[in-house]
């Protein structure tokens, strides 16, 4: 188990023990990670924070259905992505059903407003999957590289590579601000 | 825990996402009530201490404030005499006989006969004297005879644990005498003027030699 995941069950154990403060500590330790779950579904900042509010307080409401003999951070994962997927089925829904022009406006407007689009944009296909599963899933470079056919050596240069990238688009984000 | 590269380039270059951070967190404390729980926490060390030192230190007394009262409790009581255990009081060898504490108190009876040995029983807190023991032989008779002397309101333990056994009693010179005799020894105990007087025959003797000794001590003013 990654140090990240040890952490994030350490957590949920202290915040289902009672530990209030175990709380904002998760939150300030997965926000980043959670957001970019539920980003890589609905690519709208609105949604995505309404999904994190929405997982953040099932974890809040049923931290007793925690069990910390398994993978904490994966647990947050699933609510992240579960509540994501009906978000973008109620989303889908409400295009069918004739309010396409409005919502599809809103998602547009907020799509471009997102900076972690416009960050990640620069990406293509596989590099955004493997810093997805990378970084927002905490997959080890061994996982990753045994479902992409490649080594954990050859997979570590691609992120250093794509991090350098990100970190210029970066740059690029705020010069053009 | 130390941020991953990838939160620290959002963090630094999404501040929208940071914004949001902010907002869901906002939405999140006003929807669980996190503050008001925090404030009220379930469970802290701070809060347990204090309380648990404070019932630690009841229940330490308690105990021992009861065995105390007990033990006090525990001690006979000699309408408001006081009563001297052994731990209390210590046994000096002493020069300060009888005959002297009679020279300076009247009321003190005493025998003209050769000292062997003497003792002091003092308290051990004020260094008050409490009881005087002549070890005495009588030339004339050949009696051998411990005569303890306690002061007024002096109990001392072993002459009453004593008083116990003297189960006979006999009027001299219109004094009323607690004695016992046995094949060893004669014990006789009575009181004068506030001052008790124990005594220890060593040796065999006939009732009239104890008695005999005992008015000659009542009557030694005479």
């Amino acid at each position: 188990m990654s140090l990240l995941r040890t952490k994030v069950n350490k957590l949920l154990l202290k915040f289902k023990n009672g530990d209030i403060k175990a709380y904002s500590e998760l939150y300030e330790l997965t926000f980043y990670r959670l957001f970019g779950v539920a980003f890589n579904y609905l690519k709208c900042k609105a949604d995505c924070e309404d999904v994190i509010e929405e997982a953040l307080l099932t974890v809040w409401q049923k931290i007793e259905l925690f069990d910390e003999n398994k993978d904490g951070f994966n647990w947050l994962c699933k609510i992240v992505e579960n509540k994501a997927k009906d978000k973008l089925r109620s989303v889908n829904a409400s295009k069918k059903a004739g309010q396409t022009a409005e919502i599809h406006d809103g998602f547009e407007v907020a799509e471009t407003k997102c900076d972690l689009s416009r960050l990640l944009c620069v990406l293509d296909e596989f590099e955004y999957k493997l810093i997805f599963e990378r970084y927002f899933l905490d997959k080890t470079l061994k996982d990753i590289g045994f479902k992409y056919g490649l080594t954990a050596k050859q997979v570590h240069k691609k992120i250093d590579k794509i991090i350098k990238k990100l970190l210029k688009n970066g740059k690029n984000i705020f010069r053009d601000k | 825990m130390k941020k991953d590269k990838l939160s620290e380039i959002i963090e630094n270059n999404c501040p929208d996402v940071k914004e949001s951070k902010e907002k869901v967190w906002d939405r999140l404390v006003a929807k669980t009530g996190y503050e008001e729980k925090k404030e009220r926490k379930i469970f802290n060390w701070k809060y347990i201490v204090a309380p648990a030192s404070f019932l630690l230190i009841i229940c330490l007394t308690i105990p021992v404030i009861i065995s105390f009262s007990m033990r006090a409790s525990n001690v006979p009581q000699y309408n408001g005499e006081r009563f001297y255990p052994k731990e209390d009081y210590s046994v000096v060898s002493s020069e300060n006989n009888l005959s002297k504490l009679a020279q300076q108190d009247e009321n003190v009876l005493f025998l003209n006969w050769n000292v062997l040995e003497t003792f002091n029983y003092v308290d051990k807190k004020s260094n008050k004297l409490l009881c005087i023991n002549d070890y005495l032989f009588n030339e004339t008779s050949g009696i051998k005879l411990k005569i303890f002397v306690g002061f007024p309101d002096c109990q001392i333990d072993f002459i009453e644990n004593q008083r116990k056994f003297m189960t006979e009693t006999t009027v001299i010179s219109d004094i009323s005498v607690n004695y016992t005799k046995d094949q060893e020894q004669a014990l006789a105990y009575l009181q004068y003027n506030q001052y008790t007087y124990y005594f220890e025959f060593v040796g065999v003797y006939k009732s009239e030699e104890v008695f005999a000794t005992i008015s000659e001590l009542l009557n030694c003013k005479n």
